[in-house]
């Protein structure tokens, strides 16, 4: 037996992003899959990869103190390095994520690394460093950034379902992520929404959230015509996220924003219609898998920089309550398209997911399809084109010290 | 675990940065032993690692103003690594030792961060006189000289400067017993332990029918020297030195001269090999210097002032080996009770505690609360097992795990995890 462990400790979402690597892990015969996340995720983590062994860690912010948490921490370190992981990958890049590497050689580490003291992330990851420094291009969802820290990883369409209503009659919807500036603002959402009712003959519409999202909810329920509002239920704070999975499961449709609910209703195969603007970006977080609708916001300035602030009013949000817009949601024909906006199909080719545009343009489609071809050939990856390393892409792809200087550390 | 007591400052922590060659590298290691007697935190940023890429730029063939360019751009490169490691250990001092590779921008950068420099420059000011451009960069100038030098100083601006004098490290400066190996191999009626400088060269050429041998490098194109010369005028490692002044009867110790005549040049410092020899309990003929007196008395110290004296007391005292051992045992105790690097770090330190507002003056040295008291004995043995002070901080343990290369126990990991937490949430 082989023991493998992935250490991922950032959000809900990004649980539900390590699948494609975790499935590989799973699918690779003599292996005993570990999977380390923050504590509060560990029952969903155990619902997600029912086969994996999960380990909590207090990675994120709870009710213990400093001493909890070093005894905590301590403990789990001590289980995790009684368990001998042939490999062990780490996901984020996050100086709690390096705590926990130093526990391990670098020769046994994936991805992120502490080696003679120093903090070292693989050759895969600086170059997906290096493809943020235009995110507009971005050629590569991070759920696949992540699979591709195995040598073999699993096709994409054995990641997640082909999306399908439920057949319930419920809409769910998601009034706010964790960055506010990614949520549509109310009066859009509630356009949205009103759309989305009448396309689908007048559901029922759960709006779902944590405590702190109800007052988000209330004021989306105060834009909504009456008729459509009694039909709103607000369970926002009502439930737990170890709730969400059978809520979601119960869906003919999830409206969200990036969200971790976006990805778990993708694991689960519920359609989403997802809203991605600000910071966010389809090509590189949108939902894994088939039969997803996102709709991006396209400006000069998309994405932008989530830490830093908007200088423009958050103008992204204005598209999403175009009339063009909420008529096309409510399915109905119109001949005009909101300059900013693109609308997109979730799709998978042999590389992995990405997002096809099939409303508006998208300018950087081209330079983004020969970074996806380029990516390929570097890494060997599916979908591979040896004619894809152009002289741009090495540029691109490339700092001149990767072509020049040894690896830091090689390991995927 | 430790509690935080209002006298408890946390360990000093010292940023030291070596020169990448030359005769203050081993001092500056010897002083990084000296700081962590004294409780410090000692960081090094080891210089000498990048020596190769710099002895390749030599090799270039290319003309001498490209390859000046080159070295200083290479010089900067070096100083913005010091920079970084500063900037990531943060330390209460970063000590540089004489050619340490770090530029006037470098050390401007480290004064806008906040940080506090030292030089201990252990040259001659004679002689290396860069130190009038780099000395109002550094908030310390410690110096083995005193007036004029002192003096100098105060008149660029530079009016925090401390008379420090070099010393020995008793845990390698000592008595050994040697085998018979190591007796044919280091020992001798007469040596000398030194690079062939004019003076010496001049000085040594006559001493070869007193059975004088000669180690160190420099000296392989004298003729008249080349009998005399051991190990083919290989360089000598601080090791094998304590072997030889252990195992001569009477050591030498001529200081340099880059001037051949005259060949016991009046001067004021004092070399570290009077105060190597002196902790070794071996005996040395040294020549007379300025500053001598104060750190030695003349009962603790045989000197000569010039070739006829040194030839006299080199027969002097080979007949009379109890007073060599007297003068010997007088040295040691001295050097043991004064000229210790550690107590030249003190000094150092105390000097810094003095001129330097807010020196010391942590905010970092909290436990987190609610440790319980099971992990807070973890705690205690980590801050054993790390070799720091009972003064430790929370941030001096975190940082003297972080300096560790190779894999982190099971405690030293879930510190450092509790450390990044503090920062991400409280």
């Amino acid at each position: 037996m082989r023991r493998v462990l992935t250490v991922q400790l950032a959000r809900f979402g990004d649980l539900a992003q390590s699948k494609r690597l975790l499935l590989s892990q799973i699918r690779d015969a003599g292996n005993e899959v570990h999977l380390c996340v923050d504590r509060s995720l560990v029952h969903l983590a155990q619902r997600l990869y029912p086969s994996a062994v999960v380990h909590g860690l207090p990675a994120h912010r709870g009710d213990g103190g400093p001493g909890e948490v070093f005894a905590a921490c301590r403990s789990c370190f001590a289980a995790l390095r009684e368990l001998d992981f042939a490999e062990v990958y780490f996901l984020n890049f996050s100086p709690l994520s390096f705590a926990c590497a130093a526990l391990f050689n670098p020769e046994q580490c994936r991805g992120y690394a502490r080696s003679h003291g120093q903090d070292m992330r693989s050759t895969l990851f600086s170059l997906a460093f290096n493809l943020m420094r235009d995110r507009r291009f971005a050629p590569v969802n991070l759920a696949d950034l992540w699979a591709f820290l195995h040598k073999d990883p699993v096709a994409p369409e054995k990641v997640n379902p082909i999306a399908r209503p439920a057949a319930t009659g419920r809409i769910g919807i998601i009034v706010a992520g964790r960055h506010a500036r990614r949520s549509l603002p109310p009066r859009a959402l509630a356009a949205c929404v009103q759309s989305v009712f009448r396309a689908g003959g007048g559901p029922r519409l759960l709006c779902l959230g944590a405590k702190e999202d109800q007052p988000a909810a209330r004021r989306l329920k105060r834009e909504l015509p009456p008729r459509i509002a009694e039909r709103l239920e607000d369970l926002t704070g009502k439930t737990s996220l170890a709730d969400l999975p059978d809520i979601l499961r119960g869906l003919d449709m999830l409206l969200t924003p990036d969200t971790g609910a976006m990805h778990l209703a993708a694991h689960l195969g519920i359609p989403v219609q997802a809203f991605f603007l600000s910071s966010a970006w389809c090509f590189e977080t949108g939902p894994y898998g088939m039969g997803h609708r996102i709709w991006q916001a396209v400006r000069p300035c998309s994405p932008c920089l989530e830490s830093a602030p908007c200088p423009h009013d958050t103008a992204c949000g204005a598209p999403f309550s175009h009339p063009s817009f909420t008529a096309h949601l409510a399915g109905k024909f119109s001949a005009e398209w909101p300059a900013d906006l693109m609308g997109c199909v979730s799709a998978l080719d042999d590389f992995g997911a990405t997002c096809t545009v099939v409303d508006g343009d998208n300018p950087y489609a081209e330079a983004a399809r020969e970074l996806r071809a380029g990516l390929a050939a570097c890494r060997g990856l599916p979908g591979a084109d040896v004619g894809g390393m152009t002289a741009r892409n090495a540029a691109f792809l490339f700092r001149e010290k990767d072509w020049m200087l040894p690896g830091n550390w090689n390991y995927a | 675990m430790p509690e935080p007591t209002p006298e408890k400052q946390g360990m000093p922590r010292v940023l030291l940065v070596l020169p990448m060659y030359g005769g203050s590298l081993p001092v500056g290691r010897f002083a990084a032993e000296g700081l962590r007697e004294n409780g410090c935190l000692v960081e090094i940023f080891n210089a000498p690692a990048f020596h190769p890429v710099f002895c390749a730029l030599k090799e270039l063939k290319v003309g001498p103003e490209r390859l000046d360019a080159l070295q200083n751009s290479f010089l900067q490169h070096v100083s913005q690594c010091v920079t970084a490691k500063a900037e990531a250990f943060a330390p209460d001092l970063v000590l540089s030792l004489a050619q340490a590779p770090l530029s006037i921008a470098a050390l401007k950068r480290l004064r806008r961060a906040g940080l506090r420099t030292a030089m201990w420059f252990v040259e001659d000011f004679r002689i290396f006189t860069y130190w009038r451009a780099f000395a109002p960069y550094y908030d310390l100038f410690a110096v083995i000289q005193k007036e004029p030098f002192i003096d100098e100083l105060d008149a660029l601006g530079v009016h925090d400067a401390l008379y420090l004098p070099l010393a020995a490290l008793p845990s390698l400066h000592r008595p050994l017993t040697l085998d018979e190996r190591e007796k044919q191999e280091f020992g001798s009626q007469l040596s000398f332990v030194g690079a062939g400088y004019p003076n010496r060269r001049k000085a040594f050429a006559g001493l070869r029918n007193l059975g004088l041998k000669i180690w160190g490098t420099e000296w392989d194109d004298d003729p008249e020297i080349a009998p005399m010369l051991q190990k083919k005028g290989e360089r000598i490692t601080s090791e094998d030195c304590v072997r030889i002044f252990n195992a001569a009867a009477v050591n030498i110790n001529l200081h340099s001269s880059v001037r051949a005549d005259p060949p016991v040049a009046p001067g004021d410092f004092v070399n570290p090999r009077t105060f190597e020899i002196a902790a070794c309990g071996a005996f040395q003929l040294t020549d007379r210097r300025g500053l001598l007196p104060e750190l030695y008395g003349p009962d603790e110290a045989a000197t000569f002032s010039d070739l006829d004296e040194l030839r006299e007391k080199i027969l002097y005292y080979s007949a009379h080996p109890e007073e060599r051992a007297a003068v010997a045992a007088r040295a040691r105790r001295r050097t043991l009770a004064e000229h210790t690097y550690a107590a030249r770090m003190k000094r150092l330190l105390d000097f810094a505690a003095e001129r330097l507002p807010g020196f010391m003056r942590r905010e970092d040295i909290v436990w987190p609360q609610n440790m319980p008291a099971e992990l807070g004995d973890a705690v205690a043995a980590l801050i054993r097992e790390l070799g720091l002070s009972a003064n430790a901080s929370f941030s001096d343990v975190i940082a003297a795990v972080r300096g560790k290369s190779g894999v982190l126990s099971d405690a030293e990991a879930a510190l450092l995890f509790l450390d990044e937490w503090k920062k991400l949430y409280t």
